[in-house]
């Protein structure tokens, strides 16, 4: 029984977080419930103008993708119920994508597909007033973002990964507008001092790598002024597993060996070895047999400068001139071989809103740094180990900087466009719902576009 | 608009491997709409999308396909009422896709009329994505309602198609019968398996290549040395149908048919009058009870035996002072012998997995059911159980056998449900 208390932690976590606020503010049996339904549509259109798959040639794999067309199509439908501080927003999404094979492959990987999503699926209660402190709960599927200025790069504290530290700007379907984390659980977010001060804490659920259902409590604040923002978070990653022990495989991939070694000139010496690439010298001994570990801490620093204020009014737009930052450390624990060196797990992003004279709503250009020796999660990807592959790429410096320039206009009370050039860290998805273990923008003269045109149909 | 969240885990299962805390999550949202025209014609349409993570996903070194989450495309409901009487639910014949379902005690467990198999007899308490709330069958089809004496008899007639299993689209007749009293019910129906088949020959495949459906008979001078399937002959038996018999055996081969009758009874009392009023929920104290026959005809070996296709459900609704809505505690006894339904599924062979091992630690299974109305949009379910439960794999098949198959196993799930 105890056994059972301990793995069902996050499930019974929530049902006692239900029980609590629920009656709380439990909706009144009076009022009537408003609805509001939302269709929505986009066109996206572009091209991975040059582009860099380490998994090719072979196997009709393109090693070079050029001018790869980057299209997609969507239709959102989103309801909305409301009674009094209580609503429920559910959606469905139908895309068109093609999945990314590669090259010349089978029809799976090539031929037009409709993919159906579920954008959103929450229920949420709010509570408290603004004069003093007022919150939201949150339950179910939804969107979760935290730093407003990330429109691209960044959004480390979700989106990255811990051991190994990958990023991603897109999980392969939607392509643009995805800096968020598609979140599963709950959410408890409170706002103090009018608003300035908010305080996010997260239970989500781990929904596509190993160990999927396990929970990774998180929690971020952010502190606003006139001029400035500044923001922190930290997550647990599996710290709230159903099965323990499955956190760190024992494959022979995921085996590292710290023993003493002779040199040919008779020194001896501690190392560390991957077990299965024993060191050439000899063994003397072996002092440890260690495994790497899917758990970890991850914590994120963020900060922003609002000088749009020293723009005259009447050409100035709400985000122009801000100057912003985000930093991650992805992983705080040195682990050896691949996660000995915290400052190789710490993606740094700044950027900046380009005032527009109110053209554009907002033209975002960031920057990243991020000198990761590796980049390719192929193990991670298809074994689940928490290691980053090596054999096809090692010590990788070329991708350490990215760059992402970001627009959007209204045009009108239905249209909006979008346009993103960059070369951050993009992935698509083929056939077999693989996203590309390796960023396909892996070096400097690595780019893609896109455009996207959206409607709102009602 | 609804939104379904479940969240739960097998605690304790089986499955080729031992299973454990395995996590099973559900995320489900409904858009639906109804329409009327007149007095006589009703329209139900809906669409749900249901995020679900195929089964093995807590596995290491399982690929991408076999454990990303993924949404389902399905339709809720989409069918055609007219109703013969205007304004009036006394007979009525709908038409399309609904779900279906006749026992109103049977909140997980029973509804064996139409949602268990006749050859093989399987009974399935969840298709794997509606997890809890569902123990109905997704029809498609025609369905007829004539209630009679203001509602003390009430009858149903349907026809079906056949909507996943070769060959689709077969019809199966059925016809159920209720009286309802004020302080008891009972029902008796029958359901008449593929009875009409477009393609009959599949119903009972026979090609040389369908060896594991062909079950063969070796007599000698009148006594039946062996009587079942070919695929688990001893030897020598086998050698016999080779060679077509000898001087001194005869050999006949013959075929599983998916075609069969199956029978169902259930009643039950409701002895929720004998409560305060004011503690009474409207389903307290209800006791209730289903028996069905999958397959009234024998077949050798598999089904040779009429008391091993015959499920039992019984239950009763605990009373809860009105705390809960309902709390339903219900068992079952199936003493089949078999569980794993492989080449039904793979094939569509209307056998039991010959070479799988034969169950007996499984005939009972056990479910305690919930629902509680916290507000107008909120609702919360919770079931613990040993069941009939089973999993979709990435292939969307579900598995082979129910994960919960001794009596140290079972699993809990609870859900969310927002909306109206």
């Amino acid at each position: 029984m105890k056994k059972f208390f301990k793995a069902s932690r996050p499930e019974w976590l929530l049902v006692g977080l239900l029980a609590v606020l629920a009656p709380v503010d439990a909706p009144a049996e009076t009022g009537d419930v408003s609805h509001k339904l939302t269709v929505k549509s986009f066109i996206d259109f572009g091209h991975l103008v040059s582009g860099d798959n380490p998994y090719g040639p072979g196997a009709s794999i393109d090693a070079h993708p050029s001018m790869l067309p980057l299209n997609r199509t969507g239709v959102t439908v989103i309801q909305e119920s409301a009674l009094n501080r209580f609503d429920v927003s559910v959606g469905l999404t139908g895309l068109i994508w093609w999945p990314y094979g590669g090259g010349i492959t089978d029809p799976i990987e090539r031929v037009m597909n409709v993919k159906p999503m579920i954008p959103i699926a929450r229920a949420r209660w709010q509570f408290g007033s603004q004069a003093s402190v007022a919150g939201a709960f949150l339950v179910g599927t939804f969107p979760y973002k935290y730093n407003p200025d990330a429109k691209d790069l960044g959004e480390y504290l979700y989106r990255g990964g811990t051991y190994p530290g990958f990023l991603t700007s897109t999980e392969g379907w939607l392509l643009m507008n995805r800096a968020s984390n598609y979140s599963h659980g709950a959410l408890l977010s409170l706002s103090q001092m009018n608003g300035k001060l908010k305080h996010n804490f997260s239970l989500f659920m781990e929904t596509q790598y190993y160990p999927v259902g396990d929970f990774s409590p998180g929690y971020d604040f952010s502190f606003t002024q006139k001029w400035f923002e500044i923001g922190g978070g930290v997550v647990l990653n599996h710290y709230l597993s159903s099965r323990p022990s499955a956190l760190t495989p024992k494959a022979a991939d995921n085996t590292y060996i710290t023993g003493h070694v002779k040199d040919s000139a008779g020194t001896v010496s501690e190392i560390t070895w991957l077990s299965n690439s024993p060191p050439t010298d000899t063994i003397k001994d072996t002092v440890k047999i260690g495994h790497w570990t899917l758990k970890g801490a991850k914590v994120m620093a963020r900060a922003a400068l609002n000088l749009g204020s020293l723009l005259p009014e009447n050409i100035r737009g709400s985000e122009d001139l801000r100057i912003f930052t985000e930093v991650a450390i992805l992983g705080v624990k040195d682990y050896p071989i691949y996660y000995n060196d915290r400052t190789r797990r710490m993606p740094i992003m700044a950027g900046i809103n380009l005032p527009t004279a109110k053209l554009l709503d907002v033209l975002s250009l960031q920057v990243e740094y991020y000198k990761s020796l590796y980049n390719d999660i192929q193990q991670f990807n298809v074994n689940s180990l928490p290691v980053w592959q090596t054999a096809t790429t090692d010590s990788v410096t070329r991708d350490d900087w990215k760059w992402s320039i970001y627009a959007k206009k209204s045009v009108n009370k239905l249209v909006t466009v979008y346009a993103q050039a960059a070369d951050d860290h993009f992935r698509l998805t083929d056939g077999h719902y693989k996203v590309s273990s390796v960023p396909l923008t892996s070096s400097l003269s690595d780019w893609y576009y896109l455009i996207r045109l959206e409607f709102a149909l009602r | 608009m609804k939104l379904k969240i479940d969240a739960g885990q097998i605690v304790n299962g089986f499955y080729v491997r031992k299973v454990e805390f395995q996590p099973v999550n559900r995320n489900t949202v409904v858009l639906s709409e109804n329409a009327k025209y007149g007095d006589a014609w009703e329209f139900n349409a809906g669409f749900e999308g249901i995020l679900w993570w195929p089964f093995g996903a807590s596995d290491l070194g399982l690929p991408p396909e076999q454990r990303t989450v993924r949404v389902e495309p399905r339709l809720s409901q989409a069918k055609a009422k007219l109703k013969l009487i205007p304004e009036s639910n006394k007979a009525y014949v709908e038409l399309g896709f609904f779900p279906y379902k006749y026992n109103s005690d049977a909140h997980n467990l029973g509804e064996y009329l139409y949602r268990s198999g006749t050859y093989p007899g399987v009974i399935q308490t969840t298709d794997g994505l509606h997890l809890m709330d569902h123990a109905a069958y997704d029809a498609y089809g025609l369905h007829a309602h004539l209630s009679l004496m203001d509602g003390l008899i009430e009858q149903e007639f349907n026809l079906f198609t056949e909507p996943n299993l070769i060959p689709t689209g077969d019809l199966t007749p059925a016809y159920e019968a209720s009286l309802s009293g004020k302080l008891f019910q009972i029902g008796v129906g029958a359901a008449y398996n593929r009875l009409i088949s477009y393609n009959s020959a599949s119903v009972r495949p026979h090609a040389s290549t369908d060896e594991n459906n062909r079950y063969i008979e070796v007599d000698s001078t009148g006594t039946v040395l062996y009587r079942g399937p070919y695929s688990i002959a001893p030897y020598r038996m086998q050698q016999f149908f080779q060679h077509d018999g000898d001087s001194l055996h005869t050999v006949s081969h013959h075929y599983y048919t998916q075609r069969g009758l199956k029978l169902m009874a259930r009643a039950a009392v409701d002895l929720g009058f004998l409560l305060p009023e004011q503690i009474r929920g409207p389903q307290d104290l209800r006791i209730f009870t289903e028996a069905a026959v999958l397959g009234v005809e024998d077949q050798p070996y598999y089904y040779d035996d009429i008391w091993r296709r015959i499920p039992v459900m019984a239950g009763i609704n605990i009373p809860t002072f009105k705390y809960l809505d309902i709390l339903s505690f219900q068992m079952e006894y199936y003493r089949s012998l078999f569980n794993n339904d492989e080449q039904f599924i793979a094939n569509s062979y209307p056998v039991w997995n010959p070479s799988a091992p034969r169950y007996r630690r499984d005939d009972w299974k056990w479910s305690v059911y919930t629902e509680k109305t916290v507000g107008k949009l909120f609702k919360i379910y919770a079931q613990v159980a040993n069941d009939h439960v089973r999993l979709p794999e990435f292939t969307t098949n579900l598995s082979a056998t129910d994960l919960t198959v001794k009596p140290s196993h079972w699993y809990y799930l609870i859900r969310l449900e927002f909306g109206g």
